[in-house]
């Protein structure tokens, strides 16, 4: 019998999981060999006196548990990374959101201004590119919301607009008593502070032009104007007209 | 309320497997390192590790092996990485449960040293055997092998001996 096979049966009679027929051959082996059977008795010596030997050092789980307990608050685990992660998240959330409400609210409390001098012409491009022609001495205003739903600015002062077109988004000019609707088109405004008349002229293009409940649509080459004294709202004749009739 | 009372609920049950079964995890890393302080440490990174699961600890069908393993996968990392002592300073030590009549002194420093001869693996196969008096169908179980395995070991061990104890009856030869 090979050493490896030798050995591999007295692990099996000494451990318990020998079968029968193999316990048999091993008796019959020892029998026949009595160096094996000297070397048998031995390990089976040892074997059993081991079986009765006890780890001498014993670990007390009382003090492992207290250690352990300093441990886990080092340790750090997952779970409480992730409270961490989530008050990070929390606290970028309401910053993002407080920043974007404040310049929210800043940028709607100042509407853009544009203005001329006396004896200053200037062109100016809103934010939707439509394109002011500002006469001297002529205050425009844009309004904060500006190409939100509409465009809205308002005017003392003489003007000559080209309207970039947007039909969802009425262009409104605000004169102080008259009111004046474009969509795209191009047209001059006179409402001149000292001036009783607001006048306007269209170029090309349609637009309403409107004061104390009234309108008036204007289209290419139509003139209007509005009477603040009287509060007279009417057609002014132009040359064009007749063309057009 | 309830998520507190869940958490209630799984600290109690990490802390009873926790005294349940520490020296279990302990002694197997001391089976493997044959050293008190790493094998405690072993122990508390292996229960660290339950802590972090400690919610999904009632799916363990068999949470002692899962320990046993644990235990002895993290020993063995220390072995790779060389962070045990050296032969000399080890400190795997033992008492006789039947007496310790001189004789018996001699042969239970025999099998101490016979140990430290052993591989860390085997070491630990006979260690759950004889020391813990599980039979190999439960080291099988325990350490996730199969019973062939375990004889294999057992085998090792005592052709180990073998060859351990015939030098020493050759040195008291020569003693004598």
């Amino acid at each position: 019998m090979k050493e490896q096979k030798f050995f591999g049966l007295c692990a099996k009679h000494l451990s318990g999981t020998i079968e029968a027929d193999e316990e048999q051959k091993l008796t019959l082996y020892l029998n026949a060999n009595p160096d094996r059977q000297k070397i048998f008795q031995s390990l089976k010596k040892q074997w059993e006196f081991s079986g009765n030997l006890r780890l001498s050092y014993q670990t007390n789980p009382q003090l492992a548990w207290e250690k352990f307990s300093d441990l886990k608050s080092d340790h750090e685990p997952k779970a409480v990374r992730w409270v961490h992660f989530a008050y990070r998240l929390v606290a970028m959330m309401v910053l993002t959101v407080g920043l974007g409400f404040l310049l929210r609210e800043f940028g709607k409390t100042e509407p853009y201004r544009y203005a001329t001098f006396e004896g200053e012409t200037k062109w100016v491009v809103l934010p939707d590119s439509s394109r002011v022609r500002m006469n001297e001495s002529t205050m425009l205003t844009v309004e904060a919301d500006f190409n939100e739903e509409e465009r809205k600015v308002s005017l003392t002062g003489e003007a000559f607009f080209e309207i970039a077109r947007e039909v969802s988004k009425p262009f409104i000019i605000q004169t102080d008593e008259a009111r004046t609707r474009a969509l795209g088109t191009s047209f001059n405004i006179q409402a001149l502070a000292e001036e009783s008349k607001i006048e306007i002229y269209v170029e090309s293009g349609k637009v309403a032009f409107s004061a104390k409940d009234k309108e008036l649509i204007l289209t290419k080459g139509m003139a209007a104007d509005f009477d603040k004294k009287t509060n007279q709202l009417q057609l002014i004749m132009v040359d064009s007209i007749y063309s057009n009739q | 309320m309830s998520f507190t009372s869940d958490q209630k609920r799984l600290d109690q049950n990490f802390k009873e497997l926790y005294f349940e079964y520490y020296a279990v995890a302990q002694r197997t890393a001391m089976y493997v390192l044959m050293q008190i302080d790493t094998s405690e440490d072993v122990a508390q990174s292996v229960f660290l590790k339950l802590w972090d699961k400690r919610d999904q600890l009632d799916q363990l069908n068999n949470p002692k092996a899962y320990i046993i393993q644990m235990a002895r996968s993290g020993a063995l990392d220390v072995v790779k990485k060389g962070g045990h002592l050296s032969k000399n300073q080890l400190q795997l030590g033992f008492y006789s449960e039947i007496s310790d009549e001189p004789e018996n002194v001699d042969r239970r420093q025999a099998i101490e040293k016979a140990m430290a001869d052993l591989s860390p693996k085997c070491r630990l196969v006979f260690s759950l055997s004889q020391f813990e008096g599980q039979s190999n169908p439960e080291i099988a179980e325990n350490l996730d092998v199969s019973i062939r395995a375990v004889e294999t070991q057992i085998s090792n061990v005592l052709k180990s001996f073998f060859n351990t104890f015939q030098i020493d009856s050759k040195i008291t030869k020569v003693k004598t």
